[in-house]
């Protein structure tokens, strides 16, 4: 679903929309539970207690950045309240200044892995392989060998790749490209 | 740094990975790897080859997709269902505690071998009732069974309890809000609701009904779980939907039997007349009379089948209808209605299946005997629980 029609069907409470929050932005959002509670379930209940929340003000909200930075300062808040009353917030956390720098690095870190799979997500599919070895660390030679393609393939590829990327993700015609690329979401249970 | 900020240095740094910057985001980046120390060591860990890896293997290890139901299950039930289970567990454990030292204690002075061959039994055990009880919006518990009659009043609202084994509803002009009563027919019980709309629902043994006292608002919705047959009053305005955990059933006029209890894998929809619209969180499903409607909960896939509907709607006429149904299904429907413990000794004869037809409010022991002539199985009984040998 795209943002606009996301957030418009988040407010509306149609199941569907719920079920693309939780793909879509669940991972993130426990993940940065989980940095905080260092417990799997301790993390799940507090992400789980903050859509929870949203959903009973889903109406309230005028576009999705501002949505995303809400539950990220929900699980946040609801993260050192935990930690407070369990008595070892001292442990964990030093100042405030420290403690919110320890928090947007983790936000950076969640928002940049979307980020990257969204990237690649917009190559064809001979590009997105090499890029997607590339940031699992494969260099140029190995991914030849393991694609089955010349060194100046892999290369050229990157190189045609990255005038995409560039083009597509320039910004004025990020929305354009995002009409006409954006694959839908596959359904869960089909 | 902001959130905001957070937002577009994720951007710029994953077209830095990707080799898609523009010269002027290339400066952006510049300047912000200058602004701190943190900044820089950030950096250096996401250039680690390890990182895009490590978050991958992570997000394919997290359990996302029981989350979302428990998500759905709460939307449509309120938020403190989850900890109204954790409770009702540790009752139950405290229950089941008391129930085994109870037991020990029994086996412990009982005389060697009580169990019995039902053919020998002496006492016998008895059918289920007409009762249930009412939980009011208040919270207030009322027991319904045929030494009571009267009228109970409830948010200006009255409750008629018509007959000994009925309850129904009339509201009042002065409601605007969605109010819940519940009704609950325990093991060895079945009871007849009339709701405000003239909707009348027959509730089998094990079974509960969450409904508004008034359906005040454009539809009609209450919540199932077990076993009851729907007849419901035709209102084009008002669907009347009904709620099983995540999946529902749409009505517009119509009489059905729905069986949903919690321990089975499958919702049974049954169709006798009218038309229902099955849901699940993916799927829809129409159905036609004399149709079942089957929602695997596992998968969530509903499938149809036609059927004779007198088999599943014969409950409430007071009989026991099965036409070649294993017997671990007619062991339940049998176990509800009289109280009592199966234990499949033999695990085959589970998928033993058997056809009759007897009264529901006869004895336990005349459907034993009927069961034990095809010379299929035989059963024991110890207490309240029925052994099935071979």
């Amino acid at each position: 679903m795209k943002e606009v029609k996301l957030l418009e069907q988040l407010s509306l409470g149609t199941d569907e929309a719920y079920k693309d929050l939780y793909e879509q932005y669940y991972y993130r959002f426990y993940s940065l539970a989980y940095r905080y509670m260092e417990e799997k379930e301790e993390a799940k209940d507090i992400v789980q207690d903050v859509f929870y929340e949203f959903w009973q003000k889903r109406t309230q909200f005028g576009n999705i950045v501002a949505l995303k930075s809400y539950l990220y300062k929900s699980v946040q808040n609801k993260c050192l309240d935990k930690l407070r009353q369990n008595k070892v917030r001292d442990k964990y956390l030093g100042t405030l200044k420290e403690e919110n720098e320890l928090f947007l690095n983790q936000v950076l870190e969640e928002e940049l892995y979307q980020e990257l799979k969204k990237a690649i997500k917009k190559l064809p599919n001979d590009a997105r392989k090499i890029y997607e070895l590339t940031l699992l660390g494969h260099s140029n030679i190995e991914i030849s060998v393991l694609l089955n393609l010349t060194l100046d393939a892999v290369k050229s590829c990157k190189k045609r790749g990255k005038k995409i990327l560039q083009e597509k993700l320039s910004k004025d015609q990020y929305l354009f490209f995002c009409l006409i690329m954006c694959s839908p979401i596959p359904k869960l249970y089909s | 740094m902001e959130l905001k900020t957070t937002y577009r240095i994720a951007e710029i740094l994953s077209k830095h990975f990707t080799d898609s910057l523009t010269e002027a985001e290339q400066v952006e980046l510049y300047n912000w790897l200058d602004a701190s120390e943190n900044n820089k060591a950030l950096f250096n860990k996401f250039s680690n080859k390890g990182f895009f890896e490590e978050k991958r293997l992570i997000e394919a290890s997290i359990d996302m997709e029981t989350a979302m139901l428990e998500f759905m299950e709460r939307k449509y039930h309120g938020a403190n269902r989850k900890k109204f289970f954790i409770n009702y567990l540790k009752f139950t454990a405290a229950a089941v505690l008391f129930i085994v030292s109870a037991l020990a204690l029994y086996h412990y002075n009982k005389p060697l071998n009580t169990q019995q061959n039902f053919n020998t039994l002496e006492d016998t055990i008895g059918p289920g009732s007409k009762k249930a009880v009412l939980t009011l919006a208040n919270g207030k518990k009322i027991y319904l069974n045929h030494t009571i009659a009267n009228n109970i009043s409830n948010h200006g609202t009255t409750v008629i309890k018509a007959t000994d084994s009925s309850l129904q509803y009339h509201a009042s002009d002065k409601l605007h809000v969605l109010t819940y009563n519940e009704l609950e027919t325990p093991e060895k019980s079945e009871f007849i609701i009339t709701l405000d709309d003239g909707t009348k629902v027959w509730l089998n043994a094990g079974s509960k009904i969450r409904y508004p006292i008034a359906f005040v608002t454009h539809e009609r919705r209450v919540e199932l779980s077990g076993e009851a047959y729907f007849e419901v009053s035709r209102n084009k305005k008002k669907p009347f939907i009904i709620d099983i955990g995540t999946n529902s059933i749409q009505v517009l006029g119509t009489s059905f039997n729905v069986n949903a209890y919690a321990n089975a894998s499958n919702i049974y929809t049954t169709l006798v007349e009218g038309s229902v619209r099955i849901n699940t969180l993916s799927q829809s499903m129409d159905l036609s009379p004399n149709e079942q409607g089957i929602i695997n909960l596992k998968t969530k896939h509903i499938i149809k089948n036609p059927v004779d509907v007198n088999l599943y709607a014969s409950w409430r006429n007071g009989r026991f209808i099965f036409d070649n149904q294993p017997l671990e299904e007619i062991m339940g429907a049998i176990s509800r209605w009289y109280g009592i413990e199966v234990v499949f000794e033999n695990e085959a004869a589970r998928n033993f299946t058997f056809s009759f037809n007897v009264k529901r409010y006869d004895s336990l022991n005349d459907i034993i005997k009927l069961l034990e002539m095809t010379k299929q199985v035989t059963f024991k009984r110890e207490g309240r629980t029925i052994y099935i040998k071979k």
